[in-house]
């Protein structure tokens, strides 16, 4: 410690350290609270000032209120399409084709791309070809799955169905091949079989990487789903983006933007909150939040 | 009785082949060992010993030469290995973690449980059944680590360094109570490697010595203490002389070489 030479201090002979519990340590849970409560307001912050911004700007009349209509306007035509039911039921069909093709997808990709991960012939079997298909545009394949699959939900299921388990089987092979060779090791000894490495070896060993995955894929499936309403049939959150753009009426569109976003959001959210349920031992203290 | 043989390590060798080059780990190797013996394995580090264990445990492939293991199937299991860095795994809790091994073996889940229940009693974990590795220390790991090997009661018992990680005090303890444990027959026959002279005079019935890299079996040592042996051996003048005797020839395989490595005049080490 630098004090000056003649201070008071100096003539003391000692110095004392003292380390005291700190307001974290004695309000612990209190602390915890309005920190996750603080961390809830950051969390809206931006898109209020945005919302606000717009707001601001249409009525002063700097931002074109025929083209980009005011929050307002959007949430009066949100409560219109709401009430007279159209609203849920776009947001029920485009949840159903998300899902129906979203778990399908992935719980084949896991099982899939830890097997390729696991055993190299599987490796140079499949690889490549899983390579190839991830990088062909989705929609690029729409016009193939409604040859194969006729009209319908289900050329758009399976179109989600594919993009989900490409990504995911991508994942989850990167993510079995990254599992320390130790553990493998331990399975080897006690005499593990091939469905006791999958299950209680690679597939937790390699859940981190893989919810990752499963993040991204939900995004992806919202974002197949939605686009392939856009170009195909007569529901649907895209449908109703699209249709409210094609008759001009650019509030519907944005509750239909506004919608696929919350419809994001919420999903991608479900998706932690089944994370945080199946790696149990991780250390939960940390103060996740669902939406992030 | 005429002692039957149960782990036969004939010239073996360990190359290994990177894309920076070979590695000999393992020159001509040779070590026989005996039905119900403990076998203490001591040498420099980098000198095959974990290599040489994992030959043992099937991990690996010898280069040339072959490892024989001829077991009498008294135990659960034939061989079970305690990990130099323990590899439990941090998704089982500590019951799920010592039960893996008995499950895998065939026993069902509340067996399995049982059987776990008192090993981890044995260890001295109880009251942390269902805690998560995460929320262990270094030491609990690797009493983990332990109690799920000696679980499977097998016959052949590989250890790779298991007390390295312990505090002095822990480490004491736990060789103790895994010579308690050998010695009452719940292991038959053991391979332990470890840097610490008095675990591997205290535990061992022979102390193998190996040489530095490429290692090879350069002396085997008779270990002059019958069985059952109290830890209290420790402090009679026999083991200091034989400890003496091991860490002489241990010295010239420890020092590094070259000329800048003038001999070090002092009696008693570490
Ligand atoms: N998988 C591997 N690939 C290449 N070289 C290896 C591999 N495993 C071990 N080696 C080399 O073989 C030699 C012996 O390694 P080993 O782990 O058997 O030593 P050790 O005697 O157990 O040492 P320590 O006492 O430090 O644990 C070392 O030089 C090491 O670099
Ligand atoms: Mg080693």
């Amino acid at each position: 410690m630098n004090v000056a030479p003649g201070s008071p201090r100096a003539l003391e002979r000692t110095t004392r350290i003292v380390n005291s519990p700190g307001q974290l340590e004695r309000q612990h849970s209190k602390l915890v609270a309005r920190r996750s409560r603080f961390r809830l307001l950051l969390n809206f912050l931006i898109p209020a000032a945005l919302l606000l911004g717009w707001e601001v700007g249409a009525i002063f009349g700097m931002i074109d209120r025929r083209f980009f209509p005011p929050p307002s306007a959007t949430t009066i035509a949100a409560i219109k399409l709401f009430a007279n039911g159209s609203l849920l039921g776009q947001i029920v069909v485009t949840l159903y084709r998300v899902f129906a093709g979203y778990l399908p997808g992935a719980l084949i990709g896991v099982v899939f791309g830890i097997f390729t991960g696991s055993y190299w012939t599987a490796d140079a079997l499949f690889r490549p070809v899983l390579t190839a298909m991830y990088t062909v545009p989705k929609l690029g394949i729409f016009p193939l799955m409604l040859l194969i699959f006729g009209l319908g939900d289900l050329p758009k299921i399976a179109l989600v169905g594919l993009s989900v388990f490409l990504l995911i089987a991508i994942t989850a092979h990167d993510a079995a091949r990254a599992v320390p060779s130790g553990f493998i090791d331990v399975g080897r000894v006690f005499g593990a079989k091939p469905h006791h490495r999958f299950l209680e070896i690679t597939l937790p060993a390699s859940a981190t990487m893989i919810f990752s995955g499963l993040r991204l894929a939900m995004g992806q499936a919202i974002l197949v789903t939605i686009a392939t309403e856009m170009v195909n049939g007569d529901d649907g959150v895209g449908f109703l983006i699209w249709h409210s753009w094609s008759i001009f009426e650019p509030a519907s569109m944005f509750v239909g933007i506004v919608t696929s976003a919350l419809v994001g959001v919420l999903s991608i959210g479900l998706v932690t909150i089944v994370e945080r349920f199946c790696i149990c031992w991780e250390d939960q203290n940390q103060t996740k939040l669902a939406f992030t | 009785m005429i002692d039957k043989i149960s782990v036969s390590i004939r010239d073996v060798t360990k190359i290994f082949v990177s894309r920076t080059g070979e590695t000999k780990a393992l020159a001509e190797t040779s070590l026989h060992v005996r039905e119900g013996e403990f076998v203490s394995l001591l040498g420099p580090s980098g000198c095959g010993k974990s290599t040489l264990l994992r030959l043992l445990a099937s991990l690996d492939r010898p280069s040339t030469g072959e490892v024989e293991l001829t077991l009498n199937n008294a135990g659960r299991s034939p061989v079970s290995v305690v990990f130099q860095d323990y590899s439990i795994f941090p998704w089982k809790t500590v019951l799920g973690n010592v039960a893996f091994g008995l499950r895998l073996a065939g026993k069902k889940r509340p067996e399995a449980e049982r059987i776990a229940r008192e090993h981890i009693v044995r260890m001295n974990l109880a009251g942390f059944e269902n805690a998560y590795p995460g929320q262990l220390s270094g030491g609990m790991k690797q009493r983990v680590s332990l109690a799920r090997a000696l679980a499977l009661d097998p016959d052949l018992l590989l250890l790779d360094e298991p007390f390295a990680a312990l505090d002095p005090q822990m480490r004491q303890i736990l060789q103790e109570d895994l010579l308690r444990q050998w010695e009452n027959g719940d292991v038959r026959t053991a391979i332990s490697v470890t840097h610490d002279l008095d675990e591997a005079i205290l535990l061992g019935d022979r102390v193998a010595l190996m040489s530095a890299r490429p290692g090879r079996i350069k002396r085997i040592f008779d270990v002059p203490f019958g069985r059952p042996r109290s830890p209290d051996i420790r402090y009679s003048q026999k083991f200091s002389e034989i400890r003496q005797e091991i860490w002489a020839s241990l010295r010239d395989e420890v020092r590094p070489a070259g000329p800048d490595a003038a001999p070090i005049k002092h009696s008693e080490p570490i």
